[in-house]
């Protein structure tokens, strides 16, 4: 499976690469994080003060960064089973409509985020000992959920610009 | 109940047609959600839900337990672990197959997945077995079903996923897995026996390797018994938490491959985005879960089939093979991990409420989905074996595979009949 991206230019791996670095990179600090404190605990009795709060935002931003990655890679679980019951040409406007729908659920998500994370922004909601602001995490998911939809519907639109050519 | 059926239908329908089936069960979820309690209180569970799962340190073990596999995987050492276990069992009859399954059975444990395992066993192990001239279908067999073993033995993703779904200690869990997972391997063996008394030729010996070469084949996979060791070890003795360990095994995995000189700078940040990407591809079935898991709550789907249950009277053991079958026929068209989500909140307050243990239980779903991995018509396992052996007919390994179903359903026989193989050592924890 090849990368997708609808805008198929500089712009799009730019962002595709960004999203990567951003992903293995909270990944790689929530390891870390991990292991120093274990090691910090024990060996200095000294746990590393809220690194299981960094840890949670962390996996906010690591979940959300993948998600267009794993989205656009088309890599989500499907039920492929049913597909055969379809004929040749309609297969491929029934993947189309399916992508769309999937776009729009996400995109609905995104909405109900957006909305969620406005309120820890009223609220002003920070992590309870490190005293971090939560709303840039939960914006930066919103946002990211938003990207993901937008960027699944052109994908749709843009092959059938092209053709309709399957991956 | 119209929303309930509509809700249900809605879902299937939306995931028949190739949404994928976390986004349906999402959407299903919130509409019927909506239609019984209101669309203003849905709206903001699917918000407040999301983001309660997603940072989330507790779950923070199902990436780094990926991140374990893959760092494992890419340190090439499916053909180490074969040597190893070829070293020990290879000389007896059907050893190559034996050494199989041992093979697949360390490496599926470590590296999390049975796909993975099939995957790369198949080029180190088939060769071997054609040029020692075993039957395909025991061959292929033995590949595809040993791919299986791992996911009972810990560290298990699919145990993880039971415990958040359930709440239960997943330290405890893992703890469960480890005498059935030891009994699978004990059995498939067996059944490599039987099938090799039965036929001689399907299964020749292989070599007999002496002492000296044991321990050197036995020093090059220190690494995963370093990583069973530290991560089992660490939660038996509550030394750090079971997400701590999670972290932990994959430092070390990582520690091992870079020392065997397999992980590039270039690789880690790959293996660091792959790892990523299966992230967000289970959390998305995992929040598209638990919102369908909450319609089905207030729907009151639970309360619907335990009256129906209790009307027809059935005994725990009757209730038992009623769970069992609907596995098996939804295991014909779902993979593994969804319809574990899907149907653990429905199953498991019914199953507990006729006296099941809950531990107990995790480890008895485990298998039979395990089972559903190698059986038509959907056997993922088989599939992917296909994909490697494009010369072995889907049949043929079907076949082949056949034995290890039998293993598969005696060790669910003995893990129903003494639920003390699940139950012992996590009652020391």
């Amino acid at each position: 499976m090849s990368h997708r991206f609808t805008a198929e230019n500089r712009f799009g791996r730019a962002g595709s690469a960004a999203l990567k670095l951003c992903a293995a990179a909270m990944l790689l600090a929530i390891m870390m994080l991990m292991v120093v404190d274990v090691t910090m605990r024990y060996v200095f009795n000294h746990p590393v003060p809220g690194a299981g709060e960094v840890i949670e935002l962390a996996m906010g931003v690591l979940v959300f960064s993948a998600l267009p990655l794993t989205t656009l890679r088309r890599e989500h679980v499907t039920l492929d089973y049913f597909e055969h019951i379809f004929p040749e040409g309609g297969r491929q406007i029934v993947r189309a409509l399916a992508d769309l729908a999937t776009a729009a659920i996400i995109g609905f998500l995104a909405w109900r985020l957006a909305v969620k994370s406005t309120t820890y922004l009223r609220y002003g909601d920070t992590t309870p000992y490190l005293n971090w602001p939560i709303a840039p995490v939960a914006m930066f998911v919103a946002a990211m959920a938003a990207v993901t939809a937008i960027l699944l519907a052109l994908s749709v639109l843009s092959r059938s610009n092209h053709g309709g050519a399957p991956e | 109940m119209t929303a309930l059926a509509l809700g249900l239908v809605c879902m299937f329908v939306l995931a028949a047609v190739g949404i994928p089936i976390a986004f349906a069960m999402a959407f299903a979820g919130f509409l019927g959600f909506g239609m019984i309690v209101g669309f203003s209180p849905a709206m903001a569970m699917v918000g407040q839900l999301t983001f309660d799962t997603a940072l989330s340190y507790n779950l923070s073990i199902l990436p780094l337990f990926i991140l374990m596999g893959n760092f494992i995987t890419r340190a090439r050492l499916s053909q180490d672990l074969y040597a190893a276990a070829h070293a020990f069992v290879g000389h007896f009859r059907g050893g190559i197959a034996l050494s199989t399954l041992i093979a697949c059975a360390g490496f599926s444990a470590v590296s999390g997945s049975s796909l993975a395992t099939a995957a790369t066993m198949s080029r180190v192990a088939m060769p071997e077995m054609r040029r020692f001239g075993y039957a395909d279908s025991l061959a292929a067999g033995s590949i595809a079903a040993g791919g299986t073993l791992g996911i009972l033995i810990p560290p298990s993703v699919a145990l993880v996923l039971y415990g958040i779904i359930t709440g239960n200690d997943i330290g405890k869990l893992f703890m469960a897995g480890i005498l059935p997972g030891l009994l699978g391997l004990v059995l498939y063996c067996a059944a490599v026996s039987v099938v090799t008394f039965r036929n001689p030729a399907a299964g020749p010996r292989g070599d007999r390797t002496g002492w000296g070469q044991r321990i050197r084949v036995l020093g090059r996979v220190w690494g995963v018994c370093l990583l069973f060791l530290v991560v089992i070890g660490g939660i038996y003795s509550g030394f750090f938490t079971t997400t701590e360990a999670a972290g932990i095994g994959a430092f070390v995995a990582a520690v091992f491959a870079v020392v065997r000189g397999k992980l590039t700078f270039v690789e880690m940040f790959e293996t660091l985005v792959e790892s990523a990407r299966m992230t967000a591809m289970i959390f998305s079935i995992l929040i598209g879960a638990m919102i369908f898991a909450n319609f089905v709550n207030v729907a009151g789907l639970l309360q619907v089939l335990d009256q129906a249950l209790r009307n027809m009277n059935l005994t725990p053991m009757g209730v038992l093979f009623g769970v069992f079958f609907v596995y098996l026929v939804l295991g014909m068209v779902m993979e593994s991990m969804s319809m574990m989500l899907l149907t653990i909140p429905i199953f498991y307050p019914l199953v507990i409420g006729y006296g099941f243990d809950p531990i107990w239980f995790g480890i008895f779903v485990v298998v039979v989905i395990e089972i559903g991995l190698i059986t038509p018509p959907v056997g993922m396992n088989v599939f992917v074996l296909r994909s490697t052996l494009p010369d072995v007919k889907t049949s043929l390994i079907f076949h082949g595979v056949m034995p290890f179903v039998v293993a598969d359903i005696i060790r669910l026989g003995l893990i129903i009949a003494l639920p003390a193989l699940a139950l012992f050592l996590p009652g020391h924890l």
